[in-house]
């Protein structure tokens, strides 16, 4: 009873109201039926509206997926034709053709040059190093490899050797020093320099490096500057110099050598014009980063984040919380900075001169794991964040690996450790392979943070998500799968070619359905790019990852 | 047994589950009001029935400025009313004068059971079936009643005023039949 009238009501009306006050009756069955019944038929009809525009989103998101899907592949594809490149297996070096995929005329003019210096020391050298044995036993490899280059023979050293004291003439000492450069810049530049790390980083500078791609060839592992004929050694096992109208051999930059102090060495080499080493240093335990510095291309891959979202409620903001697991694809997208990677092979007896290195990689399989938080901002706005692990694969396709350097080239493949810290890749040298196909898994850590829109709000929901996601890299891990090789592990460091944090942009949508009102089950794709690249500027190849998943997940509601 | 804030939000989603435990939580009492303004049983469940699912369809528009089942109840009335509108005899416009102004009798309906009491009042004219529960049960003002049926102040108080006197006549006749009975 209204109670503006209430005091106006006699008591007539107060009997009758009272009367009726908490009466009760229970209607029929099917009166329930009946309302259920029309219920369902009006559901229905908006849901035969809403049925055009689940067809158009429907077939949006396909073209779209479609799309993504197109241009992954077609990335891939550009990818593998930038990173393959012509192998040279001529015997005779001047007739081995030498493509330079990205390289200018300047790049032909040295590899011409290259060619003709190769074949004038091939002829100078055979007979001097025929029989030479080197103290680690190693002669008949080094001899092979002096015979057609010379080069590598002479760079086998253990960590922290002084260049001078490997078993080869101290001529044939290389600082890690760009080829083409003057002896007195030589010795002013690695004068009393310990050689690890920072040298690495040395052979990183730019200067250096632009020196070596001027005055060398257009695609190496490591350069050296040198006053000896590369790998040429005398009787005795001395280093042979370079003649005055010899030419040092094609140059290759350097890889990282071990510490020790280049002042001596720098002094032999001062009678040298020009020459270049391959720098393959030492064996040791493991080191931080792939010292191949050169273009050597690695696969390196950054998983697939993905990332769940949370219920979303009528209601005042409210919490949730939620495990997650996702399945997906996932492409590094590497791209070769220079044109071509030109190693200078520790080569078979019937090997070649020296060849390029050819790598490929496969978009491959990523697995992400993780728990979300979120909350509920009114009735269409959410937020997410969380913590995600992720395990992405790629596989990989390279004719370089690099030996231990007290190998006997072609003995075995040895451990080739590229993860000792702080000290690059020092070990081993590298030496060309048949095809060995590899397996580079990456793992990182990611923290998501994304902003949802809820489109349709029901029993099952639908949500827009996009936001930003911060990758942390762990480590990345090298397999051979035919167990040839031992694994090589990268892990973040100076050395390393990878960033330790780079930003992945996310995109995707979100389907949830509720089961009571403590828990939903949460189905979401979504696509996430790299904003920035994951390698390092100096690196000589870059990597701007993308990824595409599905995750499933179960979400708890916090009220 | 969910809360109504639950309820409420299970039904706005559309959860059938929640549609009928609030269905049920409220029907019974709904039922009685539909009774009042309708002439059979059957008429009322065809006004709850109507009136639910009026209830279910605009439930996300409940704002809580009231409670639930007073807002189920203006819903349920609503209905009716439409419900009967075309069914709606009114008497002319009688001068409040020429009502009958009997002194009330002291009306005792202890002793009634509240379906003798609804068939009472089903027995009364449409017209004044509806104002006497507008007015008595209800609580509205003659004038609010005049508005909403879109008639004048003065027939809705002489409707209310036969609705009276006949439902006097018929608690009477009730207590002389039952004392009958019992001599």
């Amino acid at each position: 009873m209204k109670s503006s009238n209430k005091s106006k009501m006699g008591d007539f009306e107060r009997k009758w109201s009272e009367a009726f006050e908490g009466a009760e009756a229970t209607p029929s069955d099917e009166l329930w039926t009946g309302i259920h019944a029309k219920l369902a038929n009006a559901e229905a009809v908006t849901y035969k509206k809403r049925m055009v525009y689940y067809r158009w989103a429907a077939a949006v998101a396909l073209l779209l997926l479609i799309g993504l899907s197109t241009y992954t592949f077609v990335k891939t594809d550009q990818n593998e034709i930038a990173n393959q490149n012509i192998v040279d297996r001529g015997p005779n070096p001047e007739s081995s053709p030498v493509s330079a995929d990205n390289t200018g005329s300047q790049d032909d003019k040295l590899q011409a040059t290259e060619d003709s210096q190769m074949a004038d020391q091939r002829s100078s050298i055979d007979d001097q190093n025929a029989g030479n044995i080197d103290a680690d036993g190693q002669s008949n490899a080094d001899q092979n490899i002096a015979n057609h280059q010379p080069i590598d023979q002479k760079i086998v050293m253990e960590e922290g050797d002084d260049l001078s004291s490997d078993n080869t003439d101290s001529t044939t000492d290389r600082p890690l020093a760009s080829s083409g450069q003057s002896d007195d810049e030589i010795s002013t530049e690695h004068n009393s320099k310990t050689v690890g790390p920072e040298v690495f980083e040395e052979v990183q500078d730019q200067k250096a490096l632009a020196q070596a791609q001027t005055a060398q060839a257009p695609s190496e592992v490591g350069e050296q500057a040198g006053a000896t004929n590369a790998g040429a050694t005398n009787n005795d096992n001395s280093a042979v110099p370079l003649q005055n109208d010899q030419k040092p051999l094609a140059a290759v930059k350097s890889i990282v050598k071990p510490q020790e102090d280049l002042a001596e060495s720098e002094a032999k080499i001062a009678s040298a014009a020009e020459s270049t080493w391959i720098a393959l240093a030492r064996s040791s335990a493991e080191v931080d980063a792939v010292a191949v510095k050169p273009q050597l291309e690695h696969i390196y891959l950054v998983p697939v984040v993905n990332v769940y979202q949370p219920i979303q409620k009528q209601q005042a903001p409210k919490l949730w919380a939620g495990l997650s697991f996702a399945p997906g694809s996932f492409d590094p997208n590497y791209r070769q900075q220079a044109a071509e990677t030109q190693l200078v092979a520790a080569a078979a007896p019937n090997a070649q001169s020296s060849f390029i290195v050819k790598e490929d990689s496969n978009p491959g399989l990523s697995v992400a794991m993780g728990m979300d938080v979120g909350m509920n901002l009114g009735r269409r706005w959410k937020v997410t964040s969380g913590l995600q692990y992720f395990n992405s694969s790629v596989d990989a396709n390279t004719n370089a690996v690099a030996e231990a350097s007290n190998t006997p080239v072609y003995n075995s493949f040895s451990s080739y450790d590229l993860s000792a810290a702080g000290r690059g890749i020092n070990s081993g040298r590298y030496i060309f392979a048949p095809d060995t196909d590899l397996q580079s898994t990456f793992e990182f850590l990611s923290v998501p943070v994304e902003a949802g829109y809820v489109v349709i709000d029901r029993k099952v929901q639908v949500v827009l998500n996009a936001g930003v996601g911060t990758n942390i890299f762990i480590k990345n891990n090298i397999q051979d799968k035919q167990n040839n090789l031992a694994d090589v592990t990268i892990t973040p460091g100076a050395g390393a070619p990878f960033k330790t944090v780079y930003f992945n942009g996310l995109m995707g949508a979100e389907v949830l359905y509720g089961i009571g009102d403590q828990f939903n089950i949460s189905l979401k794709p979504q696509y996430r790019t790299a904003l920035n690249d994951f390698t390092k500027s100096n690196s000589e190849f870059s990597s701007r990852p993308s990824a595409f998943g599905v995750s499933l997940g179960v979400q708890y509601n916090i009220k | 047994m969910q809360n109504e804030d639950k309820l409420i939000e299970g039904c706005c989603k559309g959860d059938r589950m929640m549609q009928q435990e609030l269905y049920q939580r409220f029907s019974k009492r709904m039922l009685v009001i539909c009774m009042r303004y309708s002439k059979a049983t059957e008429d009322a469940e065809d006004i709850l029935q109507e009136a639910f699912i009026k209830v279910f369809q605009n439930i996300n528009k409940f704002r809580k400025d009231s409670s639930l089942g007073y807002w189920i109840k203006r819903i349920v009335i609503n209905t009716a009313l439409n419900y009967q509108r075309g069914k709606l005899y009114l008497f002319p416009m009688v001068d409040i004068q020429d009502v009958n102004h009997n002194v009330e009798k002291e009306t005792v309906l202890d002793r009634f059971h509240f379906n003798e009491l609804l068939e009472m009042v089903q027995a009364l004219p449409v017209g004044c079936q509806v104002i006497f529960n507008l007015y008595a049960i209800e609580g509205y003002p003659h004038k609010e009643i005049a508005k909403q049926l879109n008639i004048s102040e003065g027939t809705s108080k002489s409707q209310y005023a036969r609705a009276k006197k006949l439902l006097q006549q018929m608690v009477e006749q009730s207590e002389k039949v039952n004392y009958e009975k019992f001599q």
